[in-house]
């Protein structure tokens, strides 16, 4: 099912807590993701990111408003059937690696295959391995694989099932900078090739200006969408601009 | 892919697999090898009546000697009690009873030595009897030795003989006489009833009357069968239901330590697309593989056991056998208990929700921990409470005369009772008048010959037990009180028990044999008539719905026979309180059986035996372990489960506290700190798991002693919980799980790992 848009979410609301002790972290939230876009999302601690994205990847529900990925309203599904959605159109990488100790590398990456009852399509995982510089760490385990590995194995896991979008939560977060670097290229250069559309959280400017926009979320909404021109000092000026506006 | 996942799950988790795989074994295997060694026992039975047979194919009784032409052998024989007294102790329990035959020439057993001593010497004048070693031991251990002398009591009289010799025999045919006798002790028992027993070496053909009786005989292979069958089917139900309880706390706990210790990994599954019911298969494949290969080992286990039980051939002739119908309904119940295991410990997995799981750190799941300890509890409380409250019944009522005294066979006379009081130690002594009666209306049959006539004429009839004494005991009152109970005695009515009551629908207000019921005494009597013999006098049947209280007026009402001629057989004391305290049940019991005797006149017709309302507390065995049987040990065997699994658990924990554990050692915290903060985390866990354990155990326990008591109708129904038994177990089981847990748990914890 094709849609031009990767990724509608619209006066979407969100909270933590009960009662006194209830935080609003995201109040009317509205995003437009374009098919094959590549977006970064930035914001100060706390300000509901990683929160926006796990809604977007139907790991949480959302306390009001609507969210479309590839033409389908995901926050109108049941658990089930969300869970199916995301198996099949949504790729997630997260900080932490998040990857099955007990499965070697192609078993991780061909996961989604697996949850679906489908035998493993071996020669996309040949692709992706060498893709992502994976090439001969098929057989292994990932506590034999460095932190930058690992992250690849996720990185090849998310794009196996070819989903329309891919979400990516501070990716870099647990690696140095040059694998950081490394990793930034791989996504820059997997978008340039793939009608993929991602969705990238950091609060790095050089992560962020890998992506072709970036998006400032202040206050629960967006407060701009902006090109990053590709520049790190550019966002970075921006970044200070937008949440610490007495700053020269 | 899930399969592969929970395999390896497993693998990388050995202990806790095999922690659960041997508790779920021990569970099953006990279930095997109990119900297994019964049926291996009924097997032997056969062959072992033919072994003990030998070498007679066939034998017949009758009244008369000479009913037999053509007999190989053909003995007269008289039924006795053996009055043995260990040490001066009068055994406590069912009577000692013999058969005693004239001697032949030679030992006429085949499979049955003389191993002892010598056999009867015919013509010596001093009375001699060669016993079958199991007629004459008690509790297994206790017998005459060689050269005592033994008092044998019929209905007319003793005899007392020396024991010149045993045979080897442990159970004999039905029939067979165990004691031999020379012509001395034979002929002193000339007054008795005799019968005679006639033995041919192959089949007879003999048209004479009398039941025929060969090796092969249902009677006769049935009196080989176990007695442990009948009290494994008593307590079969509540085993069964133990040993599930224990599996599924076993399986339980596994699987919540399982989901704890693979919840980043089903997270992250969830994260990528795996729904619910992949969680579902995940732990339902744990689940199974467990439960499985836990029953195959049990099986296994139970089967073998078995097997080297009865590896001994002269024991075991027809070698082991198997009870598959109960290890099939093992089979049935593992994917039932794996399927309730898989609901208890789903439900937290369920409702986390991937994200939150990823996030979270791993805990201890301590809800899980106490629901299994007390599931576990639950089981060992349950097998104790089941029996004790079944023993309850038996366990005379505290308010019933602290001993019966019988002189038996002849009494004495009523105006004897003067010559027992005022013995040193006794508060107060009374007569105790018996008299059985049958309750059909029918026309009194003739007296039995010799005896005045006690009515009824057909023996399979019920019968009610009537006792008179000066005073009635204070019991408790089912209907009534004891005022209306004592002024009633006066008025000629009678007090019935809550047993009978029961049974025959009989309340305060109705009549019994035309007397008047003025209440309904709550009693429990059965030991303590039985073994003084105060019910089956006379041939009356020993069965009866329990004892009606009544004057001494009333009871010689309803006897035939003239005051008289009633001897008195029975009287029933109560010690002085600093008498019993100084000497105890036995010693007390001892000094004033001797005293007694004494003022008797220490008569030869009769034996004076003193039977203590509480023979536990005299130190002699029960009635309950016979009921109960090997049931008894099966507790033990839930504790051991028990204690497994809470190793497991506190590993776990350890396991799961690791990280902090080790920050704290590095910090500074010496073993022993960790050490406390492991047992106060278990202390609390088990304290839940007793709190929850206990009341569902005893209410389990309570109605499965229900159901076991529904086999003896009317018999009273008790709620007894052996607290120190159930406290013993606990701390026990506790401890165990600490000694073994708590040094691994330290290994894990160096600050330099």
């Amino acid at each position: 099912m094709g849609s031009e848009k990767a990724l509608v979410a619209e006066g979407v609301c969100h909270s933590y807590g009960k009662g006194g002790g209830r935080c609003e972290v995201l109040k009317d939230f509205s995003l437009t993701l374009e098919k094959g876009a590549f977006m970064a999302l930035m914001g100060p601690s706390g300000s509901g990111k990683s929160t926006f994205l796990h809604l977007a990847g139907a790991l949480l529900p959302p306390g009001k408003g609507k969210i479309v990925v590839d033409g389908r309203e995901i926050t109108a599904m049941g658990d089930g059937e969300a869970t199916r959605f995301r198996r099949r159109n949504i790729g997630i990488v997260f900080q932490a690696f998040n990857l099955v100790e007990t499965l070697d590398v192609s078993a991780n990456i061909s996961l989604s295959a697996r949850l679906d009852h489908k035998a493993p399509d071996s020669a996309r995982v040949a692709l992706l391995l060498e893709t992502l510089g994976l090439s001969g760490k098929g057989k292994k385990f990932p506590d034999e694989l460095s932190g930058g590995e690992r992250q690849r194995v996720a990185v090849a896991r998310a794009l196996y099932a070819k989903p329309a979008l891919i979400l990516a939560d501070e990716p870099t977060g647990n690696l140095d900078v040059h694998a950081a670097h490394s990793l930034c290229e791989i996504l820059k250069s997997l978008n340039g090739k793939l009608d993929t559309a991602i969705l990238l959280v950091t609060h790095d400017p050089m992560v962020a200006a890998t992506a072709n926009e970036v998006a400032f979320l202040k206050d629960g909404r967006i407060a701009a969408v902006e090109p990053t021109s590709h520049d790190p000092a550019h966002v970075s000026r921006r970044y200070l601009e937008m949440y610490n506006p007495a700053q020269p | 892919m899930i399969p592969t996942l929970a395999i390896r799950s497993l693998m990388r988790a050995k202990a806790r697999f095999l922690c659960a795989v041997l508790g779920i074994s021990m569970a099953a295997g006990a279930i095997v090898f109990s119900t297994s060694l019964v049926a291996t026992n009924n097997a032997q039975a056969p062959a072992m009546a033919k072994r003990a047979a030998r070498p007679w194919s066939e034998w017949r009784t009758a009244r008369r000697k000479d009913a037999f032409p053509g007999a190989k052998i053909v003995l007269e024989t008289v039924d006795l009690t053996v009055d043995f007294r260990p040490g001066g102790r009068v055994l406590q329990g069912p009577p000692m009873r013999v058969r005693l035959a004239e001697a032949p020439e030679a030992n006429p057993y085949g499979a049955v030595a003389l191993v002892e001593g010598v056999w009867v010497e015919q013509d010596a004048a001093e009375p001699q009897v060669v016993c079958v070693d199991a007629a004459m031991r008690r509790f297994g251990k206790i017998k005459p030795a060689v050269g005592e002398f033994v008092k044998f009591v019929g209905r007319k009289g003793t005899m007392t003989a020396r024991i010149a010799g045993y045979l080897n025999g442990d159970r004999l045919p039905p029939q067979f006489p165990n004691v031999f006798a020379n012509r001395a002790a034979f002929d002193a028992l000339q007054a008795e009833e005799r019968s005679a027993i006639a033995f041919f070496s192959e089949a007879s053909g003999v048209l004479a009357p009398g039941e025929i009786f060969t090796p092969e005989s249902d009677a006769v292979v049935a009196a080989f069968k176990s007695d442990e069958q009948r009290r494994m089917d008593y307590a079969t139900p509540l085993m069964i239901i133990a040993a599930v309880l224990t599996a599924l706390s076993l399986l339980v706990n596994s699987l919540l330590l399982s989901i704890e210790a693979n919840k980043k990994t089903l997270a992250i599954l969830r994260l990528n697309g795996m729904t619910r019911r992949g969680i579902v298969a995940f732990v339902a494949v744990e689940a199974f593989l467990m439960a499985f290969c836990g029953w195959a080992l049990g099986c296994a286990a139970g089967m073998g056991a078995v097997k080297l039980f009865s590896l001994d051939a002269a024991a075991f002739p027809a070698g082991a056998a198997y009870d598959f119908t109960k290890m099939g309904c093992t089979l049935f119940a593992m994917p039932f208990v794996a399927l309730l295991a898989i609901a208890f410990s789903l439900r937290s997995a369920l409702k986390t929700r991937p994200i939150e799981a990823l996030a979270e750190r791993v805990k201890p799941a301590r809800r899980g921990m106490a629901i299994t300890f007390a599931l576990g509890f639950a089981a060992f409380v349950a097998v104790e409470t089941w029996g004790a409250s079944l023993m309850r019944a038996f366990v005379p009522s505290p308010e019933w005369p602290d001993a019966i005294v019988s002189i038996l066979p002849a009494g004495a006379s009523s105006f004897d009772i003067e010559k027992l009081r005022g013995i040193e130690g006794v508060e107060r002594i009374s007569e105790l008048l018996p008299l059985q009666v049958y309750l059909e209306e029918a026309p009194p049959s003739p007296p039995p010959e010799g005896k005045g006539g006690r009515g009824g004429r057909m023996p399979a009839k019920p019968n009610a037990l009537f006792l008179a004494a000066e005073w009635l005991p204070r019991f408790k009152f089912a209907e009534g009180d004891y005022e209306t109970a004592c002024a009633g005695l006066k008025r000629g009515e009678i007090v019935i028990s809550l047993m009978m009551s029961r049974a025959r629908n009989l309340h305060a207000g109705d009549t019994l044999l035309g007397l008047k019921i003025a209440a309904v005494a709550d009693v429990n009597w059965h030991m303590v008539t039985s073994r003084a013999l105060v019910r089956g006098m006379n041939r009356m049947p020993v069965m009866t719905d329990g004892p009606c209280f009544a004057s001494f007026d009333t009871v010689e009402s309803l006897d035939r026979r003239p005051a008289f001629m009633v001897p008195m057989t029975h009287v029933c004391l109560d010690y002085k309180k600093e008498f019993l305290a100084k000497h105890g049940p036995f010693g007390a019991g001892r000094l004033v059986e001797k005293e007694i005797a004494r003022r008797l006149g220490n008569r030869v017709d009769s034996t004076v035996r003193l039977h203590s309302r509480d023979e536990i507390a005299d130190g002699t065995l029960a009635h309950g372990t016979d009921v109960i049987g090997a049931a008894a040990r099966v507790p033990f065997v839930f504790l051991a489960i028990l204690a497994i699994g809470f190793v497991a658990m506190l590993v776990a924990e350890a396991d799961a506290r690791n990280k902090e554990f080790r920050i704290l050692r590095a910090v500074g915290a010496t073993k022993g700190q960790i050490a406390w903060k492991l047992v106060a985390s278990a202390l609390r866990t088990a304290a839940c798991g007793v709190a929850c354990g206990v009341p569902a155990g005893v209410v389990c326990g309570y109605f499965a002693s229900l159901k076991t008591a529904a086999i003896w109708p009317g018999l009273p129904h008790y709620l007894a919980i052996p607290w120190q038994i159930v406290a013993e177990g606990a701390i026990g089981a506790f401890v165990f799980a600490l000694i073994f847990a708590i040094p691994s748990a330290l290994a894990r914890s160096s600050p330099r790992q």
